[in-house]
C-alpha cells in the first residue's frame, strides 16, 4: 500500500514535469510516434497484404500444376513440326489411372476453337468458354454458390450443360441467382442447360505481377467432351491442370507427368510443366522487401527518438540538479528518483507510442477510405509496438536516472 | 540528542585540500535551541549539512539519537532524513513547479502517505504557519518571509525530532524574523531539537545556546 502511493505521487510528479515542458516533450516523443506508426503499419500491411495475395493465389489452387505443349520447338525443326497440342484422351486416362505419385487429381482443359459471342436471352456476352472434368472445382478451388457443379455423367455422355461464373449469372438475373439455374444459354450454335453457379474470384494481385490477364469472373465451364464435339470431334487436350499431393510435391509431380508423356511421345512434342511454387515465392518476395523496408523504417526512427528521449532526459537530470538535490534531502531513496526518471522517460515514450499507434490506425482507415484495400490493424503490431514502447522508454530513461539517482545531495543542492 | 566528536570536513578543490571544519564538538540535548554564528564562509553551513546527513565527515564522528551516521548508508540515511531531520535551507529551495502545498507535501511522499493525507496534514502545518490563504500560490507568487515559511512548514511536516535550519531569518525583516523565531522556540518547548545558523547576533541572542565558527573551529561562548 505503501509502495502504491510512493510510485502513484511519483508518477503525479512525473506528469507534471512533463506538463512544464510541454513542447520539448511534443518534439523528444515525435521520433518515437513516427518509430511506433511504422512498426504497426509495416505488421499491419504485411498481415493484411498476406491474406489479400494468399486468398488470391487460393483460388488457383495452392497445389495446381499446368502441363501443356512448349511451342518452342516450331522453331527448331520448322520442317518436320507436328501441329497439335500434343496431348490426347489417351493420355488423361493414363496420367488418371497409373502415373504420378505426387499427384491426386487432375483435369483435362479443352479450349473451344472458336472464342465467339455467347447469346443468352438476346443478350450478347463475351466469355471464356473451357471444357474441363468434373474433379476441376476441387483443383482449382472454386466455390459454388447455387446449383451443383459438372458431374462425371455429364462429362461420360458429352452433355450440354454449363456452370458459369457468378458475374454472368448477375448479367443474366439481376434479381436472383437461383433464377438462372435451369436456363438456357446459346454458345455458338449449341444450347446448353446451366446448372451451377461459381462464386467470383479476385485477380488483383496476379494480374499485377503479370501472371494472368484472363478476367476470373467471365467464364463458362462445361464438361471437356462436350466442348471436344463443338470442336469438331476431336480427342485432343489443349492443356492438363492437375492437383498434387502438397504445394512441396508440385514440381514432382510435373516431372512425373513430363517423364511419361516424354517416353510416350518419344521427343514429337515437348512439354512444359509449371506450378504455384514461383508465384507464392514473388508474393512471399514482395511481403518480404515492404517488411524490409518498413521495418528499418521502423528502426531508424526508433533508434533516433530513442536518443531524442535521452537527451531530453539528461537535460531534464541537469536541469532539476537542485530539485534532486531537495527531494533528497526531505528523504527521497535513491530508488525513489530512479523511478522518478524512468517513469518520466516511460511516459514520454508511451505518449510517443499511443500517438503513433493512432496515426497509423488513422493512415490505415485512410487508405481504406480512399483505395478500398483490404487492410486492417494488426493487433499483434500493437503489441508489438507497446512492447517496443516501454523498451525504449526504459532503456533511454535508465542511464540518466542512474545519475540522477546517484547524485549526491549537498552536491546536487549546490548546483546552478 | 546530538554528539559531534571532533569532526573534520575538508575539501579537494583545484588541487588543493581546504580543511573547511577543523574542529567541531557539540553535545546537544532534546530539546535544545542552538544558534551557530560566524563570519561568511567560515564553515556554518557545511556543519549543518554535516548534521543534517546531506554530506558525510573526513573524519570524526556525528551520533544522532544514540547512531553514529558515519556506519550508515545511502539508504539508511534517507530514512534518517526522512523521519527524524527537517531541514531549512539558506536559499528555500522550493520547488518552482509545484505550488506551496505540493511543496509542503514532498517529504511525505517519500513515506508513502496517502493524497488525501498528505493534503489534510499539509493544510494543518500551513495553517500554524499562518501559510494556508496562500496554499496554492507558486513560489514565484510569494513573499520571501511567504517562502521562508512554506520552507519552514516543509522541514516540520513529517514531525522531526531535529530541526536543522540556515540562515531562516537572513531575508526577513524584524517582525518576520522574530515571527520565525517564536515558531522555533515553540518546537523548542515541544522537546525538539533545533539548530540554526544565523549571523545575526540579535536573533542568535533568543537561543539557548550559541556555538561560533572562527576559521573552522568551533567555540561555544
Ligand atoms: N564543495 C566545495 N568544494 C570546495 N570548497 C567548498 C565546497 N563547499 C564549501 N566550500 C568552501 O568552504 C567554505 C565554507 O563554506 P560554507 O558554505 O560552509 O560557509 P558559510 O559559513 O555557510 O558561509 P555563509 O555565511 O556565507 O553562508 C567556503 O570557503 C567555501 O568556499
Ligand atoms: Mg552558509
Amino acid at each position: 500500500m505503501i509502495i502504491y502511493f510512493k510510485l502513484t505521487a511519483i508518477f503525479m510528479t512525473s506528469l507534471e514535469a512533463l506538463k512544464e515542458n510541454r513542447l520539448r516533450t511534443l518534439l523528444s516523443l515525435s521520433g518515437i510516434m513516427i518509430g511506433i506508426a511504422s512498426i504497426v503499419l509495416v505488421i499491419s500491411i504485411n498481415d493484411s497484404g498476406r491474406a489479400v495475395i494468399f486468398k488470391e493465389l487460393e483460388t488457383f489452387g495452392l497445389r495446381s500444376v499446368w502441363i501443356s505443349r512448349d511451342m518452342g520447338d516450331y522453331y527448331d525443326n520448322k520442317s518436320n513440326f507436328v501441329r497439335g497440342s500434343g496431348l490426347f484422351d489417351d493420355d488423361y486416362q493414363y496420367i488418371k489411372e497409373n502415373c504420378c505419385m505426387s499427384l491426386l487429381n487432375i483435369s483435362p482443359i479443352v479450349n473451344l476453337r472458336a472464342n465467339g459471342k455467347i447469346q443468352i436471352i438476346g443478350k450478347d456476352i463475351r466469355a471464356n468458354v473451357t471444357g474441363v472434368n468434373e474433379r476441376f472445382d476441387k483443383i482449382n478451388n472454386e466455390k459454388l454458390i447455387a446449383g451443383r457443379f459438372l458431374s462425371i455423367d455429364d462429362v461420360k455422355n458429352d452433355r450440354f450443360v454449363v456452370v458459369i461464373s457468378q458475374e454472368i449469372a448477375s448479367m443474366l438475373s439481376q434479381a436472383e441467382i437461383d433464377n438462372v439455374l435451369g436456363a438456357r444459354i446459346k454458345i455458338l450454335s449449341n444450347w446448353f442447360h446451366i446448372v451451377g453457379v461459381l462464386g467470383n474470384k479476385s485477380r488483383d494481385f496476379i494480374s499485377s505481377i503479370g501472371a494472368n490477364k484472363e478476367s476470373a469472373n467471365m467464364r463458362i465451364l462445361a464438361p471437356y467432351t462436350t466442348i471436344q464435339k463443338i470442336n469438331g470431334n476431336i480427342r485432343e487436350i489443349s492443356y492438363f491442370q492437375g492437383e498434387a499431393k502438397s504445394i512441396s510435391h508440385a514440381p514432382k509431380a510435373v516431372k512425373e507427368i513430363k517423364e511419361y508423356l516424354n517416353y510416350k511421345y518419344k521427343g514429337i512434342y515437348k512439354y512444359n510443366g509449371e506450378t504455384m511454387v514461383a508465384y507464392i515465392k514473388t508474393a512471399n518476395n514482395i511481403l518480404k522487401n515492404i517488411s524490409l523496408v518498413g521495418f528499418v523504417t521502423a528502426l531508424v526512427s526508433l533508434v533516433v527518438g530513442g536518443l531524442a528521449v535521452l537527451n531530453v532526459m539528461f537535460m531534464s537530470v541537469v536541469e532539476r540538479t537542485r530539485e534532486i538535490g531537495v527531494r533528497k534531502s526531505v528523504g527521497a531513496k535513491n530508488r525513489d528518483i530512479l523511478s522518478q526518471f524512468v517513469s518520466e522517460a516511460i511516459l514520454i515514450t508511451s505518449i510517443g507510442g499511443v500517438l503513433g499507434i493512432t496515426l497509423a490506425y488513422s493512415i490505415i482507415s485512410t487508405i481504406v477510405f480512399l483505395f478500398q484495400f483490404d487492410i486492417s490493424v494488426s493487433s499483434v503490431g500493437v503489441l508489438v509496438a507497446l512492447i517496443s514502447t516501454v523498451t525504449i522508454g526504459l532503456l533511454s530513461g535508465l542511464y540518466p536516472a542512474i545519475k540522477a539517482a546517484n547524485l549526491k545531495p549537498v552536491e546536487a543542492l549546490r548546483y546552478g | 540528542m546530538i554528539i559531534l566528536d571532533n569532526v573534520h570536513k575538508n575539501y579537494h578543490c583545484n588541487g588543493e585540500n581546504l580543511a573547511v571544519v577543523k574542529s567541531a564538538n557539540m553535545h546537544i540535548k532534546q530539546g535544545e535551541l542552538v544558534s551557530v554564528v560566524g563570519r561568511s564562509g567560515s564553515g556554518k553551513s557545511t556543519l549543518l549539512n554535516l548534521i543534517g546527513c546531506l554530506d558525510t565527515v573526513s573524519t570524526g564522528s556525528i551520533i544522532i539519537n544514540k547512531t553514529d551516521v558515519a556506519n550508515m548508508d545511502g539508504n539508511e540515511m534517507a530514512e534518517l532524513r526522512s523521519q527524524q531531520i527537517g531541514f531549512v535551507f539558506q536559499a528555500f529551495n522550493l520547488i518552482a513547479r509545484s505550488n506551496a502545498i505540493k511543496n509542503v507535501e514532498i517529504p511525505m511522499i517519500y513515506q508513502g502517505i496517502k493524497a488525501s493525507e498528505r493534503v489534510r496534514r499539509a493544510e494543518r502545518i500551513l495553517e500554524k504557519l499562518n501559510m494556508l490563504d496562500r496554499k496554492y500560490h507558486y513560489p514565484n507568487q510569494l513573499s520571501g518571509g511567504q517562502q521562508q515559511r512554506v520552507a519552514i512548514a516543509r522541514a516540520l511536516v513529517n514531525e522531526p525530532n531535529l530541526i536543522l535550519a540556515d540562515e531562516p531569518t537572513g531575508a526577513l525583516d524584524v517582525k518576520n524574523a522574530r515571527d520565525i523565531m517564536a515558531v522555533f522556540r515553540s518546537l523548542a518547548n515541544e522537546n525538539k531539537t533545533v539548530v540554526i545558523v544565523t549571523h545575526d547576533q540579535e536573533i542568535a541572542k533568543m537561543s539557548d545556546r550559541v556555538f561560533t565558527m572562527i576559521d573552522g573551529n568551533l567555540v561555544e561562548e
